[in-house]
C-alpha cells in the first residue's frame, strides 16, 4: 500500500481514537458537567 | 508573625531534608550518578523525606516529641547541605542540561503550571477540611505532639498503620502550627510532580515533560490527596525514588544505589501497608536480573531497615504486625483490641464497602476500562481517580515498544514494577478504591509517555498527541478550578477558621462548642471521625467499624457493657448524631440506636445540647449547588448512676 496512504490511515485512527475515548470520559461526568451549565446558564 | 513562622517553619523541614537526602546520598556514593541539579535535588528531598520520618520516629517513642526536636533536625538538614551546596548548581557539576530558549508552547504550559501552583496555595493556606485528613492523617500527628510522644492507636486501618509520613506532619505542626502543616502538605503533594518531571527530563525536552508534569499535578487523585493529608501521593515521591535508583544501579552496576532504592521502598514501607507490595514488585524485578539474588538481598535489607518500624510497633502492642490482617486470617485469641468476632464483622464490612469487584481475571483486565470511565462508581475513579491520560497515549506507547530500539530499561522496568503492584493490589483482597493506586501511576506515566513521544515524532503523530493533552489539560485544570472555589471562598473573604469548617466539616460547630464548654476533666465520645482533628479536648473516637474497645456496631445492643466500656475509657459525655428530642427522626430498625434510645429514656444520657448541621456530599460539588442534607448532632452527659 501506499506509504502516505498508510501514514494518514494511522493518523486518522490515532485522532479518532483520542475523539472516542475522550468523548466517553467527558460523558462519564454527564452530573457534574450538567451541574456546571446549570450554574454558567 | 504565625504566618512568617509557619513559612519559615516549613522552608526550613523541606531545606532539611533535602541536606539529610544529600548525606545519605553521599553515604551511599550516589551523587555521582545524577547529572542534573534539579534531578539531585528532587531525590536529595524524597530520600530525606523518608530520612526524617525515619529518625523521628524514636524521640517519638522516647516520649521526647518536642519543638525543639523537630526544629534542631530541620536546622541540622540545612547546615548539612552548605559544604555540598556547589553539587546543586547547575552546569557546575556533571552534564547539566543547559537553560535553552523558552518555546510559546513551554510558555503556555509554564503558565498553566503557575495556575496550579496558585490554586493548589489556596487549598494550602487553607484549614483542612477532608475527611480522612480530620479524622487520623493530621488528627494523629496532633495528638502525638499533645501529648510529647508517640502513643499506640489501637484502631484498625486509622490508627495501628505504618506512620513515617505522618511524622514529618507532625514535625510541620509542631514547629510552625496548623498553616506550616498544610503548607507541608501541598510542598510534599509538588514533590512528586517535580520528580515526574525530572525522570522525565531524562528522556524528553523540557516542554514534554513539563506537559507531563502538569498533567500529574493535575490528575484528580492528586488534586484529590495532594493538598491534604492522604499520603499515596507522597508516596509516589518514594516510589519514583526507588525506580530512578534501580534503574541507574543498572546503568552504573552499583550495589549501593540498589540499597538506596531499597531504602526508599521501605520507606513506602514505612508510609503505607501497600509499601509490602511495592517491595516486593521491585524485589522481584531486581530477582529476575543478573546477580539478582545479591543485589535483591541489598534492596531487601535496606527495605526492611527502613520500613521496619512500625511493623515492629504494631507487633509489640498486639501480636499482629500489620494488625488486624494477620489476626483475623489466624484467628488469633480475643484481645482487649480485637475479637474474633469482631474481626469476622471487619471484615464482612471491608468487602461490602470496599470489594466492589469480583476478584476475576477479567476484572483484572477491564479494571482500567471500568475506573477511568467511571463505570463502576465505587471504585471512585472519576473526581478521584487517575485520569483519562494514560489511556489516551497508550496506543502509541504500546506502537513504541514493539520497537525493540524503544524498549529500554528505564522504560521496561517501572511498567514491569506497575504492572506486579496492580496484578497484587487487585487480587490480595483489598480495598479496590482507584486512588490507592496513585504511588504506581507515575511509573505508568514515565514509562509510556516518552515512548509515546518518540513514535509520534517519528510517525508524524505530534499534533494529535499535543491535542490530547490539551484536551486533558482542559478538564483537569477545569476541575481543579472547581475543587479550588470552596478554598477561594475562604481566602478571599473574612470567614474565620471556625466558620470554615463549620461550613465544611458536619458537625464541626459541635466541636467547637465542646472545646469551649465542657466541663475540666470531661472526656467526650464520639463517633462522627472527621471530628478527630477539631475536638480539643481528651477524646476517644467510638468508630463503628474499625475499633472494639466501645463496641458501637449498628448491632450492638447490650446497654450494660456500651456503659461499662465507656466508663473504662473514662468517657463522662458523648456527641452522638441524630435529633434524640425527636425519635422519630433516629432509624429504629438499627440496635445499637434503640440501645441508646433506652440509655437516654433512662436518664443515663442526659442531653444538654442540640446542633444543627449539614451531611455533605461533595464539597467540591457543592458549589456546583450540590445539595446538603440537614442533620443533628446531640451532645449528653453521661448519669452513672442512672445507668445499667
Amino acid at each position: 500500500m501506499n506509504p502516505l496512504v498508510v501514514h494518514w490511515l494511522i493518523a486518522l485512527s490515532f485522532w479518532l481514537w483520542v475523539a472516542v475515548i475522550f468523548a466517553f470520559y467527558i460523558g462519564s461526568f454527564g452530573s457534574v458537567i450538567r451541574a456546571l451549565l446549570a450554574v454558567l446558564f | 508573625m504565625t504566618i512568617l513562622i509557619a513559612v519559615f517553619a516549613t522552608l526550613l523541614l523541606a531545606l532539611g531534608c533535602i541536606g539529610w537526602g544529600s548525606l545519605v546520598l553521599s553515604l551511599f556514593r550516589a551523587h555521582e550518578y545524577i547529572d542534573d541539579a534539579v534531578e539531585r535535588a528532587a531525590l536529595c528531598f524524597a530520600v530525606g523525606l523518608g530520612v526524617v520520618g525515619w529518625v523521628l520516629f524514636y524521640p517519638g517513642i522516647a516520649g521526647v516529641f518536642r519543638p525543639e526536636v523537630f526544629w534542631g533536625l530541620s536546622l541540622f538538614g540545612t547546615i548539612a547541605l552548605l559544604p555540598g551546596i556547589h553539587r546543586f548548581r547547575r552546569g557546575i557539576t556533571g552534564t547539566g542540561k543547559s537553560p535553552t530558549n523558552i518555546s510559546w508552547i513551554g510558555i503556555c504550559l509554564c503558565a498553566a503550571l503557575v495556575l496550579v501552583l496558585g490554586m493548589d496555595l489556596l487549598e494550602g493556606i487553607s484549614p483542612p477540611a477532608d475527611a480522612d485528613t480530620l479524622a487520623y492523617h493530621f488528627a494523629l500527628p496532633k495528638d502525638f505532639v499533645d501529648a510529647g510522644r508517640v502513643f499506640f492507636v489501637p484502631r484498625a486501618l486509622s490508627g495501628a498503620i505504618p506512620l513515617l509520613f505522618h511524622m514529618t506532619f507532625a514535625a510541620a505542626l509542631a514547629t510552625g502550627g496548623e498553616l506550616a502543616l498544610t503548607l507541608w502538605a501541598m510542598v510534599t503533594g509538588w514533590a512528586a510532580g517535580l520528580l515526574v518531571f525530572v525522570l522525565a527530563r531524562r528522556h524528553l525536552s523540557r516542554d514534554w515533560s513539563l506537559a507531563l508534569a502538569v498533567v500529574f499535578l493535575t490528575t484528580p487523585a492528586v488534586l484529590y490527596g495532594g493538598g491534604s493529608g492522604h499520603i499515596e501521593v507522597r508516596c509516589a515521591v518514594f516510589v519514583l525514588a526507588s525506580v530512578a535508583f534501580t534503574c541507574a544501579a543498572y546503568r552504573g552496576v552499583s550495589l549501593s544505589l540498589f540499597a538506596l532504592a531499597g531504602l526508599c521502598a521501605g520507606f513506602y514501607l514505612g508510609a503505607k501497608f501497600y509499601g509490602l507490595i511495592f517491595v516486593g514488585s521491585v524485589g522481584l524485578v531486581v530477582l529476575c536480573h543478573r546477580d539478582g539474588l545479591r543485589q535483591g538481598l541489598v534492596f531487601g535489607g535496606a527495605a526492611i531497615l527502613a520500613g521496619f518500624q512500625w511493623y515492629l510497633w504494631n507487633w509489640m502492642h498486639t501480636g499482629d504486625p500489620i494488625f488486624p490482617t494477620i489476626t483475623n486470617l489466624m484467628q488469633f485469641p480475643d484481645t482487649q483490641f480485637w475479637t474474633r468476632d469482631f474481626g469476622l464483622y471487619f471484615t464482612e464490612t471491608i468487602a461490602k464497602g470496599e470489594l466492589v469487584l469480583d476478584r476475576s481475571l477479567l476484572n483484572w483486565a477491564i479494571y482500567p476500562v471500568l475506573s477511568i470511565f467511571n463505570i463502576a462508581e465505587r471504585l471512585e475513579g472519576g473526581r478521584t481517580g487517575l485520569g483519562i491520560f494514560s489511556l489516551l497515549i497508550l496506543p502509541l506507547a504500546v506502537a513504541g515498544l514493539c520497537r525493540a530500539d524503544l524498549r529500554r530499561r528505564e522504560y521496561i522496568i517501572p511498567l514491569a514494577i506497575a504492572f506486579i503492584f496492580f496484578t497484587v493490589w487487585f487480587f490480595s483482597g483489598t480495598t479496590q478504591r482507584t486512588r490507592h493506586l496513585l504511588p504506581i501511576y507515575p511509573l505508568v506515566l514515565i514509562g509510556l509517555f516518552p515512548v509515546a513521544v518518540f513514535i509520534a515524532g517519528r510517525a508524524s503523530l505530534v499534533s494529535p498527541l499535543a491535542v490530547a493533552i490539551a484536551l486533558t489539560l482542559a478538564v483537569q485544570l477545569g476541575g481543579q478550578a472547581i475543587f479550588s472555589v470552596n478554598y477561594a471562598r475562604h481566602i478571599f473573604s473574612a470567614e474565620t477558621r471556625v466558620q470554615f469548617h463549620v461550613r465544611n466539616v458536619p458537625g464541626a460547630n459541635a466541636a467547637q462548642w465542646s472545646n469551649r464548654q465542657l466541663p475540666p476533666g470531661a472526656k467526650l465520645g464520639f463517633m462522627n471521625r472527621q471530628l478527630a482533628y477539631l475536638i480539643q479536648r481528651p477524646a476517644y473516637m467510638m468508630h463503628p467499624h474499625i475499633q472494639v474497645i466501645i463496641d458501637s456496631r449498628p448491632t450492638a445492643s447490650d446497654g450494660r457493657k456500651f456503659i461499662a466500656q465507656s466508663q473504662k475509657q473514662g468517657l463522662t459525655h458523648f456527641m452522638l448524631h441524630g435529633d434524640w428530642q425527636n425519635p422519630g427522626s433516629i432509624p429504629e430498625q438499627v440496635p445499637f440506636f434503640r440501645m441508646i434510645h433506652r440509655l437516654v429514656n433512662m436518664g443515663c444520657l442526659r442531653q444538654i445540647r442540640r446542633f444543627d448541621t449539614v451531611q455533605i456530599n461533595s464539597r467540591t460539588l457543592r458549589s456546583l449547588g450540590g445539595s446538603d442534607t440537614q442533620t443533628t448532632d446531640t451532645v449528653f452527659e453521661l448519669m452513672p448512676q442512672r445507668c445499667p
